[in-house]
């Protein structure tokens, strides 16, 4: 009984990081503009392909392939962000979703040329395989640091937010616009770089993440759903409200597939439904609009 | 004849928006160390105009000028940087910070330039103090660590004053400052801009006439988007057509 509560939470917090890392950024994003980029999750995908072409066919260092695969992917996101985005920061969300969906189904064909329909994952490193035993049990280094890892990213983010200038910025950005503007904040620049970074979180999410949830061209439709539920749980625009969504969520979903695998996530669907009925701005939202 | 170069100037502004016209070929100017108010009746492109002046809206034609400078191209944060600020008509502070907070924001974006997205602690701390200086200023320090949202409302339209403050404009644009301020707490904004420094150029849209006429040296009376009226307060006051079509229509109101 204790075995199968501890290997719940162990799986449901490996699942947990990568979830939050691929979407506090998506987070950050929509609270600040009120984009719906449904596409984010391609950015974690293309991080992971970039990462896997790097490790398992150059034999480049692990660590170094998920560097180049955050600069290359906020890098392209930044000329998506001038070029794609911009031109429907004002316009409906209909025409926001419909572009979005356009670049899922433009990315789910370019890796699906590039790498095949199988599913895929980022060989680790050998420093990182085998078992750790800590005390009374032993668990996958792999995940341990995975989840090391998430944990590190939380504390550095919930710190850069609320005690940063950039932060001030951001938070301010978030909670209106137009305030923001009237005390000379540059929004155009402050949401570039917010897009970038968010976007490079999510590439660091698909390469480490590739263990737990592995690459596949749909990547970015199949596990949009997952994305959009820590948003929305967590509220737009924070930065600890997607950490305990996705918390909950990995939990849930674990908890779920362990338990009663014959119904699936089915419970977990439900209990989402039923928290957007009553608290339709998440859990723990910041935006109020 | 030689003229000072007004702080800021709107040369020939026209916008619309669809078939209505909002701004219908404006010239205006507004003078260094002005109190200058802007009346009309509802719907009269008063709103509209100070959107102008900030770079919120971009004109259809004409030009705006800053201290001279042509900046009609020139979006609302820049030109906030040369020394504009303004309050909104609807309160739009950032309702979940605290008061010393919202300040601190303003003071901050002073003294950072836009490369320096990530300031430390020490030019954290500086912003603080020089937020919490002015807010002692304007007698509002009793109220610095409390969410902005939890002040009544004439006391955030304070707020909203003292973050404009902050920017230490050379131009403040208030849009209608007392608007949905109680009756008891009125004196309260009318005192603080009473009091504002001599070296600000101030340009108020106002309803209430008492506060315009006891604050305004100069009037403008905008109509349709057209300015119908410019001169001094006593001269606008006087003005049977004004009357007629502002005044008249605020008793009938």
């Amino acid at each position: 009984m204790t075995d199968t509560v501890i290997s719940i939470l162990f799986s449901g917090a490996a699942f947990a990081t990568v979830l939050y890392l691929i979407s506090v950024g998506l987070s950050i994003t929509m609270g600040l503009l009120g984009i719906a980029n449904l596409a984010h999750g391609a950015f974690a995908m293309a991080g992971g392909y970039i990462a896997f072409a790097l490790v398992n066919r150059l034999g480049v260092n692990f660590f170094a392939a998920l560097l180049v695969a955050a600069v290359a992917v906020a890098a392209i996101s930044v000329v998506l962000e001038r070029l794609i985005y911009r031109p429907v920061y004002d316009a409906g969300e209909l025409e926001q979703v419909l572009l979005s969906m356009g670049l899922i189904f433009a990315s789910i064909a370019i890796a699906h040329f590039a790498f095949g329909p199988l599913p895929l994952a980022v060989n680790v490193p050998a420093s990182l395989q085998g078992q750790v035993d800590i005390g009374w049990r032993s668990f996958p280094a792999y995940r341990l640091f995975l989840i090391a890892f998430g944990l590190c990213v939380f504390v550095t983010l919930w710190f850069a937010i609320e005690r940063t200038a950039l932060g001030a910025r951001i938070r301010a950005a978030v909670d209106n616009r137009a305030m923001a503007e009237g005390v000379g904040i540059n929004t155009r620049v402050l949401f570039t770089v917010v897009f970038a970074l968010g976007s490079a979180l999510a590439a660091v999410g698909g390469a480490l993440g590739s263990e737990v949830v592995a690459l596949t061209p749909f990547y970015p439709l199949e596990y949009l759903v997952y994305f959009l539920i820590v948003v929305s749980i967590g509220g737009l625009g924070s930065v600890s409200g997607p950490a305990l969504a996705a918390l909950l969520l990995g939990f849930g979903d674990s908890a779920c597939k362990i338990l009663i695998p014959e119904f699936g996530a089915f419970f977990i669907y439900v209990a989402i439904f039923l928290v957007l009925l009553v608290r339709p701005n998440g859990l723990f939202g910041r935006a109020q609009s | 004849m030689d003229q000072p170069v007004p702080v800021i100037e709107a040369r020939g502004v026209n916008r619309s928006f669809g078939a209505i016209e909002v701004a219908s070929n404006i010239n205006f100017r507004l003078e260094r160390g002005a109190r200058h108010a802007l009346i009309g009746p509802n719907g009269a492109g008063k709103t509209t105009f100070i959107n102008l002046l900030t770079g919120r809206i971009r004109p259809s034609s004409g030009q705006i000028f800053l201290h001279g400078q042509d900046v009609t191209r020139l979006p609302f944060d820049r030109r906030v940087k040369r020394g504009i600020a303004r309050t909104f008509q609807l309160n739009t502070l950032l309702r979940n910070l605290s008061v010393l907070e919202n300040v601190q924001l303003a003071e901050l974006e002073r003294h950072g330039s836009a490369s320096r997205l990530i300031g430390g602690a020490h030019l954290q701390r500086q912003a603080a103090e020089a937020a919490y200086a002015l807010l002692e200023e304007l007698r509002l320090a009793d109220h610095a660590n409390a969410p902005v949202k939890s002040l009544s409302y004439g006391r955030q339209r304070l707020v909203e004053i003292a973050i404009a403050l902050a920017l230490k404009p050379a131009i403040l644009l208030l849009d209608e400052p007392a608007a949905g301020v109680p009756p008891t707490d009125s004196h309260l904004v009318f005192d603080m801009i009473a009091a504002l420094p001599d070296d600000i150029s101030v340009l108020i849209i106002e309803h209430d006439m008492k506060l315009v006429f006891r604050f305004a040296k100069q009037i403008s009376v905008l109509v349709q988007g057209k300015i119908l009226r410019e001169g001094t307060a006593e001269q606008i006051a006087a003005d049977p057509m004004v009357k007629d079509v502002y005044l008249g229509h605020r008793a009938h109101a």
